[in-house]
């Protein structure tokens, strides 16, 4: 690899700098060398010179010495020899100090030769008496002083050259280092340029497939070398852009699987964005609904089938999650949205023609009903002959009454699984219906046991039905209930042997009241428990023993429990016997207050029947809730307008306008449709059909007054709970136990098509609906008519729709807080008892 | 006692009720759909002899108990008009409850009930 960049950026500056220390370093030398040399020329020279002058003072002592000579002075002649030693001297030095060579040297010989040559033809003849001629005096001093002239000159002229010298030599040297920087700045330039060139090609070409990558080239890589940060940066971007081109890749690939598999799906797939626009739509899609094109509106393409565009458009500009039914003709589609959790949002459809299931459906409830029907003509006749002949028994012999007597039980064997039969099926249906109330345990209890007893006391066995007093109410449906029991005790009558023991008792749970049902016959044993609630299994009770019943009794049990939102389960011990327990839903008895004011209360008593009309006001009284009679329709309308009613107690089978035509037209008026009407009727159980409490006559203790506590809470916060179908029982029960009697729905249409009719003030949602948000949207935007209700939402969680009760709890008690009810105002049901 | 016209298109269900109904010591009379039942009336209303209590089977051919019972209210007759059927909750029975039936028996028939009901809506 190559070196890294910083390293070359560090031997760089180091290189450089040894460089300018060089360069500056000799030169400073060369110069400190030029001065020393030029001072030590200068030096020399100078004392030359000095020698000179010196020697030019000997030769004038000399000269003067000689004078004095000739006019003989004694001591003339040393002072003229001592002259001439120093300027010997002087000639001998300056010798040494040019080492006796250069123009110097020459000089200082020629100007000695000329003294010597003065002195000799000159001083020595003249010191001897002998006089040389003038001219020659003349010649030889002159040529002594031109010597010395010359010397002294040529030394001046010397030194001057020197001083020009060392100044060219600086210079010199001034410029060799200027140009030794002038290398070193190149050099550096040298340097970081080709550094910078190193990197700029890897840096282009990364620069370039950065480019094409973002312009959507995913082969793009870049060319990877330079120093070690640009060629790490290189691999580094080769290895993102990999990645990215595998990624990519990934998700293409399974973009197209996803495309394919939604092409190629059984099912009709839509796309739609936010604005509910169409993006995709796959053949089924596109089969199912023609309009289904890419580019088209969601709403033109189902919103001219959807029964619920609203609930549609909702869901698809709200982004819930959610399902609905679109009718056209006799297609069904089933259509279910989600949304879709992208940054762009929208939502998928998905479309699944459900007609023929629904044509199967209804096929097989028709055929069920068929059957059913068809089975009970012949049914009413053999058991109604059969019965005839019975009450005419006196003519026949004892084996033909005994044939009778056969024919009338099988014949009620028979209607019993008819019935059966239509209960599992409806339950199969999810139609099962209930109609839970509170009601008391203790009434079914006895009510039951006294229906079984003559068979059991036939059988020698013993019943024993007590359960204890206190016991909470349950919130069940009676009817149902006691079928529940009345099948156990008439399991529990058949497999136990003559002179066993069953029993019936009750007791109070956490959850609610768990009712059992026990004998101490065979037991079941454990391998047969898996299949005890399979249709038409039988148990083996022994090989003596006939076992007569249905085989259809339990998965009748269980299915009506668990429709209730019960449980079931059993105890049983090989030879000790068996004991069934069922948990019903229960009100607590704290949360319901027996005994509250309720004078304020009003109800207007519509029955033709003056005896009841007065036995009903006064129970009422005795209840403290004020009542008024209306003998006619006409005239209940009159009051009802006139003053408030809290309630309307109606006898179904009132006279003249009907009891029925007063119903309509407080449902249509829409000043008393909030008004709640508690009908007295023939028919038990059909609560549900009307939309109202029934009570059927003849009027037991408790049911009336019940059903007009509960009617009267209702009037006051009307409201509508919609629930999951499982949860129906749970919820009913967890509101009954704060007193409050909510319409319970199990979809978003039934509960749009209640607000059409009879509007509310007050509506829960359970939100593990598969569209309750679009439901509470559709409520929060005001959708639903008359006053926005106030929305309640009670949180999905747990599994098998079966919430914790803590979060009904919670519910409730928000719910409670949405109706503005304090404990202490829930009324109590008038506990009046019929004499 | 009361008079009693039974309309009911199976001839043995017919024949027992009609037995059932005389023991209990009702006067019967019987029509095998509708439109005799209508016819029937018609004549006994002629002869001064309406009947106290009318039972409709709901599913009866030419014209079936309800289309019956809604002619008999539309013409203003208030006469207690009692259903059978084989369903007590059927979509029948809540249209013939809301065309103003006054009760229904379901089959096979609970006697006892019937006969409390016919004395109730006679009474």
């Amino acid at each position: 690899m190559n070196p890294a960049l910083a390293t070359r950026l560090r031997f760089g500056f180091a290189v450089m700098l040894v460089l300018l220390i060089g360069v500056t370093a000799v030169g400073v030398g060369r110069l400190f060398d030029l001065r020393r040399d030029f001072e030590d020329a200068n030096s020399r020279a100078f004392q030359v010179e000095l020698a000179g002058e010196r020697m030019r003072s000997a030769f004038v002592l000399q000269q003067a010495a000689l004078e004095r000579a000739r006019a003989d002075r004694g001591d003339a002649r040393a002072n003229f020899r001592r002259a001439a030693e120093v300027s010997r001297r002087a000639a001998r030095a300056a010798l040494e100090l040019t080492d006796g060579s250069g123009s110097a040297a020459d000089l200082i010989r020629e100007r000695r030769r000329a003294e010597r040559r003065w002195r000799e033809r000159v001083a020595e003849p003249l010191l001897r008496g002998r006089t040389p001629p003038e001219r020659t005096q003349t010649r030889l001093a002159s040529a002594v002083v031109r010597a010395d002239n010359a010397l002294i000159s040529g030394r001046q002229e010397a030194r001057e050259a020197l001083r020009r010298e060392v100044r060219a030599d600086t210079r010199s040297t001034m410029v060799l280092v200027a140009a030794g920087l002038l290398a070193a700045f190149l050099a550096a330039v040298a340097t970081f340029s080709g550094l910078l060139g190193s990197m700029r090609r890897p840096l282009d070409s990364l620069v370039a497939a950065a480019r094409r990558l973002s312009s959507g080239d995913l082969a793009a890589r870049a060319e990877v070398g330079g120093p070690a940060e640009t060629s790490q940066l290189g691999q580094a971007f080769n290895e993102m852009a990999s990645d990215l081109e595998g990624s990519y890749r990934r998700i293409e690939d399974e973009r197209v699987r996803l495309a394919v598999m939604v092409e190629s799906l059984g099912d009709g797939v839509i796309t739609v964005d936010r604005s509910g626009r169409i993006r995709l739509a796959n053949p089924i899609a596109r089969r199912l609904l023609p309009q289904a094109s890419p580019g088209s509106d969601i709403d033109d393409a189902i919103g001219g089938l959807a029964s619920e565009r609203e609930i549609l458009h909702r869901m698809v500009s709200g982004g819930s999650t959610g399902e609905l039914r679109l009718v056209d003709g006799d297609r069904v589609l089933s259509v279910s949205v989600a949304p879709l959790a992208t940054t762009e949002g929208g939502a998928v459809f998905s479309i699944r023609d459900v007609s023929e299931q629904v044509r199967l459906d209804k096929m097989k409830d028709e055929f069920v009903a068929t059957v059913s029907h068809e089975l009970r003509s012949p049914l009413t006749s053999i058991k109604g002959f059969a019965e005839l002949l019975m009450l005419e028994s006196e003519g026949l012999t004892e084996s033909q009454a005994e044939s009778v007597r056969i024919i009338t039980e099988s014949t009620e064997t028979l209607v019993e699984l008819v019935n059966g039969l239509l209960d599992l099926a409806r339950s199969d249906a999810g139609r099962l219906s209930l109609s839970p109330e509170p009601c008391a345990i203790e009434p079914i209890v006895s009510e039951v046991a006294a229906l079984i007893s003559p068979r059991v006391e036939q059988k020698g066995q013993r019943l024993e039905a007590s359960p204890r007093d206190g016991l909470p109410m349950l919130f069940a449906d009676p009817e149902r209930v006691k079928q529940i029991l009345f099948n156990l005790v008439t399991n529990a009558h058949l497999y136990t042997p003559p002179g066993g023991n069953i029993a019936i008792s009750a007791r109070v749970v956490s959850e609610g009241v768990e009712l059992s049902v026990s004998d101490d016959g065979p037991g079941i044993p454990a391998d047969d428990r898996e299949h005890l609630f399979e249709r038409f299994w039988r148990g083996d009770a022994g090989e003596s023993q006939q076992v007569g019943g249905t085989g259809l009794g339990l998965p009748i049990v269980k299915s009506l429990v668990d429709a209730h939102g019960g449980e079931i389960s059993l105890d049983s011990e090989p030879g000790q016997g068996s004991t069934f327990r069922i948990l019903l839903p229960a009100i607590d008895p704290e949360r319901v207050p027996m005994d509250r004011p309720s004078a304020e209360r009003h109800v207007l008593l519509v029955e033709e029947e003056p005896a009841i009309a007065r036995l009903l006001v006064r129970r009422f009284a005795e209840s403290g809730v004020g009542s008024e009679i209306a003998r006619t329709g006409d005239r209940a309308l009159t009051r009802l307008r006139e003053a408030p009613f809290d309630l309307v107690l109606l006898d179904l089978r009132l006279g003249a306008t009907g009891s029925f035509g007063l119903l309509g037209t407080l449902r249509s008026d829409p000043e008393l449709a909030r008004i709640p009407i508690a009908a007295v009727s023939i028919f038990a159980g059909r609560e549900g059909q009307l939309g109202e409490r029934l009570v059927a006559p003849p009027i037991e203790a408790d049911a009336l007054p019940n059903a007009v506590a509960a009617m009267l809470e209702e009037g006051r916060h009307p409201m509508v709970a919609c629930a999951e179908p499982r949860r129906r029982a749970r919820v009913a029960a967890a509101f009954a136990a704060h007193g409050l009697q909510p319409r319970i729905t199990d979809s978003a249409e039934e509960t749009l098509a209640i607000a059409r009719t009879a509007p509310f003030d007050v509506l829960l949602i359970d939100a593990s609906l598969p569209n309750a948000a679009a439901l509470k949207r559709a409520a929060d935007d005001g959708a639903i008519e008359g006053s926005p209700p106030r929305v309640v939402v009670l949180e999905s969680s747990g599994e098998g729709g079966r919430p914790p009760v803590i979060t009904l709890e919670q519910l409730v008690e928000r719910a409670a807080t949405a109706l503005d009810v304090a404990a202490s105002r829930i009324p109590a049901m008038p506990q009046g008892e019929e004499r | 006692m009361s008079r009693i016209l039974v309309a009911e298109d199976s001839e043995t269900i017919l024949l027992l009720l009609r037995k059932r109904l005389e023991i209990a010591g009702h006067d019967v009379v019987t029509a095998v759909n509708g439109q005799e039942a209508l016819d029937a009336l018609a004549a006994a209303a002629g002869r001064g002899e309406r009947p106290d209590v009318i039972l409709l089977d709901a599913m009866m051919p030419v014209k079936s108990g309800v289309e019956t019972l809604r002619e008999l209210r539309a013409a203003g007759d208030e006469t207690p008009v009692l259903m059978v059927s084989a369903h007590r909750d059927s979509a029948e029975m809540r249209d013939a409850m809301a065309a103003g039936a006054n009760g229904a028996v379901a089959k096979p028939i609970d006697w006892d009930e019937l006969l409390a009901l016919i004395d109730q809506l006679s009474g």
